[in-house]
């Protein structure tokens, strides 16, 4: 690629300067079936809260999507989708590629909204790989992947055994899934 | 350079006519249609439609994203996102590249998306060859998928119209598979009618995804994980869609005539010669073309023979085409495809065509299967004689195998 | 016409899921002993399970194989004979994944059937925490702190033999005691693991619990809607965003409280609960930011008050707390409702200061571990002593 192409505009959010001056609102909010004390449904609040009300967000197959929603009951105040496990860099990409060519032809109104995908270490950086690569060889298409890991990679639930041991586990680490 | 014939020009209001493959020609509908985003991935023989997408796009002729893709899978699930925000997008593949995007292809329909797919039917690996089977395609027939096959150009263009008014629709939101035969299709260019964009703008309205658009307007959760209190309430909703989509269908012809002027009569599956015929093959696809050409010489010689060509696969007409079957004293399926182990081994669509026959009150008439034409193999005018004869036998009431494979050295 | 036996143990997800496991495999080896077949299952919607959610755990046995079958290709079982809660706090109702609304404690249980708890709490306390039933059931306190066993380095208490021991007690038709410790021996090949199921079986002592006695909540379910009363597309509406609310005392308008998720609460998860001294709070903000159930209330005085709906005592509040017993999480069992603290404090600060230092001082540990390296080894032989001496 040799030219840059002009990303279309980001929101404008003042950055947060002390946790005294954080917004008060919520935009993930409790009742999720997470375990106790989950530091990723942390960062889930938090990036969501960061994020601000004009976001979608898109979650892909893991503890995040598994524990955060089951049918008839969320946890979500922004509009939120379901992805596959590998598939956060192309559902990141599907998201930003629809808002700006809605936008472009007048099919939408005009305004800057974000795109966040996110994925565990096990859907991002085991099979998600391919897909987020491509995605990020994409700088027209303004979206944000969010990768969190527990270090604990393969996922804790029984019914995902992508691998006994994930690219991120530390090898100093075991887990029974 | 004598452009007229060759390439596809732009003026709104009247009807152009131009030498463009099947391929191609859902490529201009896409252009028609005012696609928003597209993604694609090469793999023959689908690759011609991202190719002349990607030349639209390059000359201005069409505004939408074109992305492509690393992968299949990425490819399918990116335009299901776009699809979730409001975009109006195409994709396709062939083959085993299909196969790779399955994951994507299951929740598709599940998410109730109204995804414009071409597959160039392509046989799957292994052996990796080009030539048209139908088994990629077919291999979603269970899962919420509109499938539909075409055998020339410009049913092509105007299917692909049709599809996306089907499926668009709020009653539907089902995707829709439009299969085109490798090689016969996508790599043959025919004449084709490509109608005025005054007249696409009158027959198909712009997407509207309503409630269940993905935008911080219309803050939804969507999918979240559900257990077996819920699934079969779900898969519920997608069946009462699909009973929903053959009236669906049916308007859209009816409006497809009459804003176009060009009549399919039954949209789900085409007759020939079969008024005054003792037996009939089936088929679906390009094969009929080498069929109507026996069907016509047979005529000449005193043999009555007519073909039932299905266009839409799913949703399956059972009971039109049990009717319609009950004329006539057997009927020959030729298939373009495999199912191993299936009962009597036949194909899918003799499966298929059988369990339309069977509940039917009226006369079922025996059913042979023919498995024909794999891997790109031509059906040939012999291979269809011999068909018919083996059919005759089983109008007069001798025994036959019911499933033949034809044209195979043995 | 055979006879059916059902036993459920109820426990917290993750953290018992071996203890569950080993006792109810016991008890369908334990039954195969005297020629009774039967299965051993988790309850399938409760998994994947999360650290300290509700799940269940059953054994079905059955006098022959026939009629195992009625108790076979099902989630769960409409009604049990027995049921285990390996937590006390478990008795305050479940809210597991596999469930909508609260299931109380002894909810499966038939006529007659016994309740059997782990606790250091009186029978008194317990009844109190737990739904009324209908009929009269049986309540049997195996004394003991909350078990691990299984899990990991935690220390085995014998709890799930004690367990064993107990169930021959009170349901002889099952499995005799001689027939379990078989049964224990040739899985732990442990002596004293056997004695202690026969020391559990002597000091077996039940009460009955009357229809009148114990919660009289009613507890919350909901219906569950009909296939075309449901949005298409599998999608549901988000969580409405949450807004300021009015203080009580002097009608401000301020703060925020986040709106719930509301078919889904998360407090059963509870084993402890945050007290907060409002006195004291330095309004860092760290314990708000950092829930990661974001239970806080922003009170419109800029205080934090956990919403007891949704907290689900995971105890993150009071290790980012930097002012001593300004968030303390104390045992679940001190408290009988979910009452809002700051509106409690709001109305008599006084009052309440005493109650929150009451419950400081009076709380009985019930963690492993929980609060400095070390400290589990320190309560490691207290536990070894309860278990045996019961």
């Amino acid at each position: 690629m040799a030219t840059y192409t002009q990303i279309d505009p980001t929101q404008q959010l003042d950055p947060f300067k002390g946790v005294k001056k954080l917004p008060l609102e919520e935009f993930f909010t409790s009742g999720h079936r997470t375990c106790q004390g989950c530091e990723s449904s942390l960062v889930m609040k938090m990036m969501a809260k960061a994020a601000g009300p004009r976001t979608i967000v898109l979650g892909s197959t893991g503890c995040m999507y598994v524990a955060n929603t089951t049918y008839y009951s969320t946890s979500w105040v922004l509009p939120w989708m379901h992805t596959q496990l590998g598939s956060s860099g192309s559902a990141a990409l599907g998201a930003s590629a629809a808002l700006k060519a809605l936008m472009r032809k007048g099919k939408m109104k005009k305004e800057p909204i974000n795109v966040i995908a996110f994925c565990g270490d096990g859907g991002g950086a085991d099979m998600g790989v391919g897909a987020i690569s491509a995605t990020l060889t994409h700088p027209d298409y303004n979206c944000l992947i969010l990768c969190t890991t527990t270090n604990l990679t393969p996922i804790r639930t029984s019914s995902f055994r992508a691998a006994r041991r994930g690219g991120r586990t530390l090898p100093s680490v075991r887990r029974e899934t | 350079m004598a452009e007229a014939a060759t390439s596809v020009q732009e003026h709104k209001k009247t009807d152009e006519t131009a030498l463009i493959t099947g391929s191609e020609a859902i490529a201009v509908a896409c252009k028609l249609a005012d696609v928003d985003v597209i993604t694609a991935y090469p793999i023959r023989p689908y690759d011609t439609v991202m190719q002349y997408v990607a030349k639209l796009v390059a000359n201005g002729e069409m505004d939408c994203e074109y992305i492509v893709a690393e992968g299949e899978h990425s490819q399918f699930e990116i335009v299901k996102h776009a699809s979730a925000c409001g975009a109006r997008v195409f994709c396709g593949s062939s083959g085993v590249g299909w196969m790779y995007a399955m994951e994507a292809l299951t929740v598709t329909p599940a998410l109730r998306i109204p995804m414009i797919a071409m597959v160039g039917n392509r046989a799957l690996d292994d052996p990796g060859a080009f030539g048209v089977e139908h088994n990629d395609a077919l291999a979603v027939r269970d899962l919420g998928w509109q499938l539909v096959w075409v055998n020339s150009p410009q049913e092509a263009l105007d299917t692909a119209l049709i599809a996306y008014r089907v499926s668009e629709d709020r009653r539907i939101f089902l995707p829709c598979a439009i299969s085109c035969d490798g090689a016969f299709l996508t790599h043959s260019q025919a004449l084709v009618q490509i109608p005025a964009q005054e007249k696409v703008d009158a027959f198909l309205p712009r997407y509207n995804r309503a409630d269940l658009l993905l935008h911080p307007d219309n803050p939804i959760t969507v999918a979240p994980q559900g257990n077996e209190d819920w699934v079969m309430e779900i898969r519920r909703q997608n069946f009462a869609a699909m009973e929903r989509t053959a009236g669906v269908i049916r308007e859209a012809y009816a409006d497809f005539e009459r804003i176009f002027g060009r009549p399919y009569g039954n949209p789900f599956f085409e007759e020939y010669k079969t008024e005054d015929a003792d037996i009939v093959l089936m088929g679906m696809g390009t094969l009929s073309t080498p069929v109507r050409v026996a069907i016509r010489q047979m005529r000449e010689k005193g043999k009555k023979v007519g073909l039932v060509r299905m266009r839409w696969f799913r949703p399956f007409a059972a009971e039109e085409l049990a009717n319609c079957l009950s004329r006539f004293s057997a009927v020959g399926v030729i298939d373009r495809d495999y199912s191993f182990g299936s009962p009597y081994m036949g194909g899918v669509l003799a499966g298929e065509v059988r369990n339309a026959l069977y509940p039917s009150p009226g006369r079922k008439p025996p059913v042979l299967g023919f498995i024909c034409g794999l891997g790109g193999r031509e059906v040939t005018v012999p291979d269809v004689e011999k068909m018919v004869e083996s059919v005759y036998r089983a109008a007069e009431g001798k025994s036959q195998p019911l499933t033949q494979w034809v044209g195979l050295r043995e | 016409m055979g006879r059916l036996f059902a036993i459920e143990i109820i426990y917290r997800g993750i953290f018992q899921k071996t203890l569950a496991k080993n006792i109810s495999r016991a008890i369908v080896l334990a039954a195969h002993e005297e020629g009774k077949p039967g299965i051993s299952f988790g309850r399938y919607g409760d998994s994947p399970e999360r650290n300290g959610i509700p799940a269940k755990n059953f054994a079905i046995v059955a006098t022959d194989d026939v009629t195992l079958e009625e108790g076979m290709a099902k989630y769960e079982p409409k009604e049990v004979d027995i049921t285990i809660a390996v937590d006390d706090t478990l008795c305050k109702g479940v809210e597991s994944w596999a469930w909508y609304g609260l299931q109380p404690v002894n909810r499966l249980l038939k006529p007659g059937g016994t309740l059997i708890v782990t606790s250091r709490e009186k029978p008194e306390t317990i009844i109190t925490m737990s739904h009324r039933k209908e009929y009269p059931y049986q309540l049997a306190i195996m004394t003991g702190t909350v078990s691990f066993s299984g899990l990991w380095a935690y220390k085995d208490d014998h709890t799930d033999v004690r367990i064993l021991g107990i169930i021959s007690r009170v349901l002889p038709d099952l499995f005799t005691l001689k027939s379990v410790q078989k049964v224990i021996m040739e899985v732990w090949k442990d002596p004293i693991k056997v004695q202690s199921a026969a020391k559990a079986f002597d000091r077996t002592s039940s009460i009955t619990v009357r229809p009148d006695q114990g919660n009289p909540e009613v507890p919350y379910k909901f219906d569950l809607p009909k296939w075309h009363e449901m949005g298409e597309g599998i999608a549901i509406p988000s969580i409405p965003a949450g807004g300021a609310f009015e203080d009580p005392e002097t009608r401000a308008v301020g703060g925020f409280r986040p709106d719930r998720n509301p078919t889904f609460k998360k407090y059963t998860t509870r084993t402890m609960r945050p007290v907060i001294n409002f006195d004291t709070c330095i309004k860092c903000t760290l314990c708000w930011l950092q829930c990661p159930d974001s239970c806080f209330d922003v009170t419109p005085d800029h205080l934090y008050d956990a919403n007891m709906l949704a907290c689900c005592g995971c105890g993150v509040c009071e290790a980012v707390c930097p002012v001593k017993e300004c968030v303390t999480m104390v045992n679940e069992t001190e408290f009988a409702d979910n009452a809002s603290q700051w509106e409690m404090w709001k109305k008599d600060k006084k009052g309440y200061e005493a109650w929150l230092q009451s419950k400081i001082a009076g709380r009985r540990e019930r963690s492993h571990g929980f609060r400095y390296r070390g400290q589990y080894e320190e309560q490691i032989p207290e536990m070894l002593n309860i278990a045996s001496e019961g």
